[in-house]
């Protein structure tokens, strides 16, 4: 059985040691988009889930008058359940990976810049009608034009972000000339929750998965069964994001001149397979009418793209993107939490403060054969685009 | 960021809690300072900057010589400057 042995840890060491390729993450996620699309009948999306909890929050204090009622319990708002999932997938996999630990901020200014991220992001989803999700990779997947305006704007706010962390860090660093004793032991830092706490942590996160699940088996919801798949697939594509760590902030910010180019090179590549493999699933699920052709087709214009830059910046700001702070939660970086908090209690608020409409453009609208080609050619462009950025740089 | 010299004539750069691109940045400029055959140690706890710290310090043409996991999910990085 020792062969055994060796086989089973190979493949366990594949999955939960060896960080997966970009590329094969992304055919992952644009798959799991779009049998969760076909599902929920809504694609996976992430800050209305937010806004539920939000609105739950300040409901408690009476305040709903600022946010809204939420229209459905945590555990019955699809897109609260997807993220739920998202968290708990992701803390798992960092926690079977020995990637989990509670991480304090480094500094004041960064627990500043997760509260102003997560406040510039709620913005920009207002303004764009989406996150990286609902906004670019799932808009894209659900044939609506204001998925493509997001992604210029993501590509010009990454671009700003990346500019303001040059500029931070130029005069950040202080050599010390005098020598100072530290001990190996002081290396790990503030010894709160040291070792024996990730089995604590699974353990109380898997008992919370078994109890939701338990609660859809016997509790009094209708249509349980919906909402138990959804968050298995939300557990799905918290593992999937991190074990490649597939981070949309860093594809965005360090496209041009960041210090991690080749690493955004390949997240734009995994994202372009993805965004193939979604578009497609999305012609079959709409052509078929398995959803309704509008659904989830938003408003376009001018707003989308200055959305995707104020969002792309405020990502940028808190180091991670609507479903990144989610991963990096699960990971332990308190930071994270601060940030999805702010988001919880801004984006509510935004929303319903800046509740404009507009016209949505449907991309099938040009005829199904024409739509489909656009998009296949809008891809194929965006993948030119990073080929080119790749050869000027090599 | 605080770089410190260590007894052994060592450089230490603690970067636990930052996350990208951070880990990166500081430790590409903290070795643009460095002599070279200098040591730098950077401790980082950033699960992906365990790819992209390496991977930076071998594209500017710097030795990694050890990365060491000193608890669950705290790494090492000791790096010479050529």
């Amino acid at each position: 059985m020792a062969s055994f042995k060796v086989t089973f840890k190979r493949f366990f060491d594949n999955i939960f040691r060896e960080p997966w390729p970009e590329y094969f993450a992304g055919i992952l996620l644009g798959f799991v988009n779009i049998v969760f699309y076909a599902w929920a009948l809504k694609p996976y999306t992430i800050f209305s889930g937010y806004q539920n909890w939000g609105q739950h929050i300040y409901s408690l204090i009476n305040l709903n008058w600022i946010s809204g009622s939420p229209l459905a319990s945590v555990l019955e708002d699809k897109t609260s359940v997807g993220i739920i999932g998202l968290f708990f997938g992701a803390s798992i996999a960092a926690i079977i990976s020995k990637e989990f630990r509670i991480r304090l901020p480094s500094s004041r200014i960064q627990v500043v810049e997760a509260v102003l991220g997560g406040i510039l992001m709620s913005l920009g989803v207002v303004l764009s009608f989406g996150c990286n999700w609902g906004g670019f990779f799932s808009a894209i997947t659900a044939l609506s034009l204001h998925g493509w305006a997001m992604f210029s704007g993501l590509l010009i706010g990454g671009y700003l972000g990346q500019k303001y962390i040059i500029w931070k860090v130029s005069f950040a660093t202080r050599m010390h000339e005098e020598t100072f004793k530290v001990k190996s032991s002081e290396l790990g830092g503030r010894h709160i929750l040291k070792r024996r706490l990730a089995p604590i942590f699974f353990a109380i996160e898997a008992i919370t998965i078994i109890l939701i699940m338990a609660y859809y088996s016997f509790g009094p919801i209708k249509d349980a069964g919906l909402y138990a798949v959804i968050l298995l697939f939300g557990i799905i594509v918290g593992i999937i994001i991190q074990r490649s760590r597939f981070c949309f902030t860093t594809a965005f910010r360090d496209l041009f001149f960041g210090p991690e180019f080749q690493r955004s090179i390949r997240l734009h590549k995994g994202i372009i397979l993805g965004l193939l493999a979604g578009v497609t699933g999305g012609f079959v699920l709409k052509y078929r009418g398995f959803v309704e052709p509008l659904n989830y087709v938003a408003p376009v214009s001018l707003t989308n793209i200055l959305g995707g830059i104020i969002f792309a910046f405020g990502m940028v700001l808190a180091g991670a993107c609507a479903s990144g702070i989610l991963w990096r939660a699960g990971e332990g970086h308190v930071n994270a939490f601060i940030t999805i908090f702010t988001a919880v209690l801004a984006y509510p608020i935004l929303r319903k403060s800046f509740n404009f409409t507009g016209i949505g453009f449907f991309i099938p609208n040009i005829g199904w054969t024409n739509g489909m080609i656009l998009t296949y050619m809008l891809l194929f462009l965006y993948l030119l685009f990073i080929l080119y950025l790749e050869g000027r740089k090599s | 960021m605080d770089v410190k010299r260590l007894p052994n004539g060592e450089y230490l750069l603690d970067l636990k809690g930052t996350v990208c691109p951070y880990p990166v940045l500081y430790t590409k400029m903290t070795l643009e300072k460095l002599k070279a055959g200098e040591i730098l140690q950077v401790v980082i706890d950033n699960p992906p900057s365990l790819e992209t710290v390496p991977a930076s310090v071998k594209a500017s043409g710097n030795e990694v010589l050890e990365i060491r996991e000193i608890e669950p999910a705290v790494w090492i990085i000791r790096i010479r400057r050529r």
